[in-house]
């Protein structure tokens, strides 16, 4: 059993998106483009993001118009009847996308594909849900298994990220349900848990007969770095402890292996920072940046030196200098890195990019008299505030 | 997806030597590209300076030790614009190129410091405090001139943005969340005229061939004012259903028109999502009042029908990313 789409047409999409990409950033010309069009045809139906967002929600929009008039019809069913039935209808749906939509009409990632998965996903889960009178046990369970089945077989990233997390909820679960030390050692058993599914998937994502799975296995690692930080980050371990373990803490008095928690939590960034610089690896350097960023916040949280807004100016201040600094360093590649654009894509596109800025460095100035008071009007300036 | 694309183009002869090369390097990660990255970092120092500039100068207002603080950020914004007349290329009604990576971030800088500048001088000499919409309006001039003279996509996003404030309409993320973008039920009217007045000015600016690159962004917040103050009146001004209908329906056609002539699937979006929403709420205010049962069909025929038109006519709609 492999992924449900054909390999070659899979591998063929791939082919035609690099040209196109190439070709944009003008590294071939249109004739080399066209070659490769010619060679690597392909026939699936894979439409580009805001279509794709259009179809998911009308197809999600169609599929509640049609099991509420489904539903109607079994009115009468008990709680583990509309359980079965609901299992039922979800292995329905998941036959329906195998058989009609990929296989006769070459669907691949269309938003239809998206919604009758994700409506599967539900039914099945909740189904079982109602079936078992909603025991977690099974409930997560079958939630990993299906959401599993659907990044294995529809290589789905969405499943992918929710079943990793259902997993990271399911072990907390059982390490809350089993009571006496073993909720102390949910943390521990989330690090070594993921620690395994990371270096797993960085096996695994070297071998090439598993390149259908690229994304699903860099998406393995990148959820597991950042479930092993939040294992170990002192803030997360500490209100889980009070929030949800109903741990009581005296004043003055810390979580148990404190001491464990402040050095992971500052020990995390830094390595990801430093294997990623030693590797060449940028996906480690980006989780190590943000990991750092948590842990700067999490021990300002605990032990304030400063206000938010000197913190937020001196953040940018210190921000602003260290890529500066880089931008000058890297103007001749230092290891592998390079600060040329090479033929990196675009995460945003120039006109998303103008659209964010709009949205979050103000600009909204309100000309009405009230917002505009010193000492308790809504006065920000050029900030991320709203009003201005 | 395909570690070994490169190599197989090689072998077909799609590719040359030199171009295999390249790609073999990124590949195989003997070169890294850090460019988008450090533009990330750009922009969130960018965001964190102004944003704790702009709280610190409001919470030390009275202060004796601002004059300093003030006096720095003077300093800092003729220092950012300074730069930008210095190093950057002479205007153009074309798109222009910034001379260096970060040099957008600098004009971005410039920008948002001039305006906290300009709210502390505003506040503290008390300038302009009988018409403090002339202060918005100065604003918008200021980001709008920017945008055009060092062609700046984000600053000019910022111009629309303070000029749609100038007429109470509100285009930020917490309006986004509470769904209250119009301060007043006169204001979906001006929301009407001002989406439409922007879309107009867009086409006329495209026509003279004036920076075409910032067509989009004019559509896209004209569009977006247009159908969210066509919207707000539908629900909230149930006397005047057919005006705004008909509003929304002509907003609906120069959306998709717009689609189709800049190959913008957000415009179809928008049209699509404006649309049905008119057609449900006209629907449901007339020919389906007392129909309850008969939602469940509209939503399955509706929905189910426009999946269907789509890939149907998958060759108007459609392009392999």
């Amino acid at each position: 059993m492999s992924s449900i789409y054909d390999t070659t047409q899979l591998l063929n999409l791939h082919a035609v998106k690099e040209a196109l990409h190439w070709h944009n950033q003008k590294f071939i010309n249109a004739e080399q483009l066209a070659a490769i069009k010619s060679k690597y045809q392909c026939k699936l139906y894979h439409p580009n993001l805001a279509i794709r967002i259009l179809i998911f929600v009308a197809s999600w929009m169609a599929i509640s118009g049609a099991s509420g008039l489904f539903f109607l019809l079994f009115n009468e069913l008990s709680k583990p009847g509309y359980g079965v039935l609901l299992v039922i209808i979800g292995a329905g749906i998941l036959f329906f996308v195998q058989r009609v939509l990929i296989y006769q009409n070459n669907h691949f990632r269309s938003g239809v594909v998206e919604a009758c998965a994700y409506c599967a996903l539900g039914s099945i889960v909740g189904g079982i849900g109602m079936i078992t009178d909603g025991n977690e046990h099974l409930v997560l369970l079958t939630g990993v298994v299906v959401c599993a089945y659907m990044s294995y077989r529809f290589l789905d990233l969405l499943c992918h990220i929710v079943g990793m997390l259902t997993f990271a909820g399911f072990i907390f679960y059982e390490g809350f349900q089993a009571g006496g030390i073993f909720r102390h050692i949910i943390p521990f058993m989330i690090i070594v848990c993921f620690s395994v599914t990371y270096f797993l998937a960085s096996h695994l994502r070297k071998r090439d007969y598993l390149s259908l799975w690229s994304d699903n296995l860099k998406l393995t690692e990148i959820i597991s770095l950042l479930l092993i930080y939040a294992g170990g980050n002192y803030l997360v371990v500490r209100e889980c402890s009070i929030e949800l373990l109903d741990m009581t803490l005296a004043p003055g008095e810390d979580i148990p292996f404190a001491f464990i928690f402040y050095a992971l939590t500052a020990g995390i960034p830094l390595l990801l920072i430093y294997r990623g610089t030693k590797l060449g690896r940028i996906m480690l350097i980006r989780l190590g940046v943000v990991a750092l960023v948590l842990s700067v916040s999490t021990f300002r949280y605990y032990y304030s030196i400063a206000s938010p807004e000197v913190v937020l100016t001196l953040g940018g201040v210190a921000v602003l200098s260290v890529t500066a600094w880089l931008f000058n360093i890297l103007k001749v590649k230092r290891g592998v890195f390079t600060r040329d654009k090479l033929l990196s894509k675009q995460w945003i596109s120039p006109e998303a990019s103008a659209f964010a800025i709009s949205q979050t460095m103000g600009g909204n100035v309100q000309k009405t008299d009230e917002t505009f008071k010193g000492g308790g009007g809504s006065f920000g300036g050029g900030g991320a505030s709203g009003d201005y | 997806m395909n570690p070994r694309l490169h190599n197989d183009l090689l072998d077909r002869g799609v590719l040359t030597p030199e171009q295999h090369d390249c790609l073999e390097d990124i590949a195989s990660g003997k070169s890294v590209s850090v460019y988008f990255d450090l533009r990330a970092l750009l922009y969130v120092g960018v965001m964190l300076l102004s944003t704790g500039i702009g709280i610190l100068i409001y919470k030390n207002i009275s202060d004796v030790g601002h004059l300093v603080l003030i006096g720095a950020l003077i300093l800092l914004t003729i220092g950012c614009f300074g730069y930008a007349f210095w190093k950057g290329n002479p205007y153009s009604h074309k798109e222009v190129e910034g001379p260096t990576p970060f040099f957008e971030y600098v004009v971005l800088l410039g920008s948002l410091i001039f305006i906290s500048v300009q709210g502390y001088l505003q506040f503290r000499y008390e300038l302009l405090t009988e018409n403090l919409g002339i202060s918005t309006l100065i604003s918008a001039a200021v980001f709008l001139f920017v945008a055009y003279r060092f062609d700046h996509a984000g600053v000019l996003s910022l111009g629309i943005t303070a000029l749609a404030s100038f007429f109470s309409i509100t285009i930020s993320p917490e309006k986004w969340y509470s769904g209250n973008f119009l301060e007043g039920s006169h204001v979906y009217v001006t929301a009407l005229v001002f989406g439409a007045a922007l879309a107009a000015a867009a086409l006329l600016l495209e026509r003279q061939r004036i920076k075409t690159h910032f067509t989009f962004t004019y559509l896209n917040f004209a569009l977006l004012i247009f159908f969210l103050g066509g919207i707000s009146g539908l629900f909230w001004n149930d006397d005047r259903l057919w005006i705004y209908i008909a509003a929304i329906y002509v907003g609906v056609f120069f959306a998709y028109r717009s689609a189709r002539r800049m190959k913008s699937f957000l415009f179809l979006l928008y049209a699509f999502i404006a649309g049905y929403i008119a057609t449900t709420y006209l629907l449901a205010e007339t020919i389906l009042r007392n129909a309850d049962f008969f939602w469940f069909y509209y939503f399955l025929l509706s929905s189910g029908g426009f999946v269907y038109f789509i890939i149907k006519y998958r060759k108007h709609f459609s392009r392999t990313e």
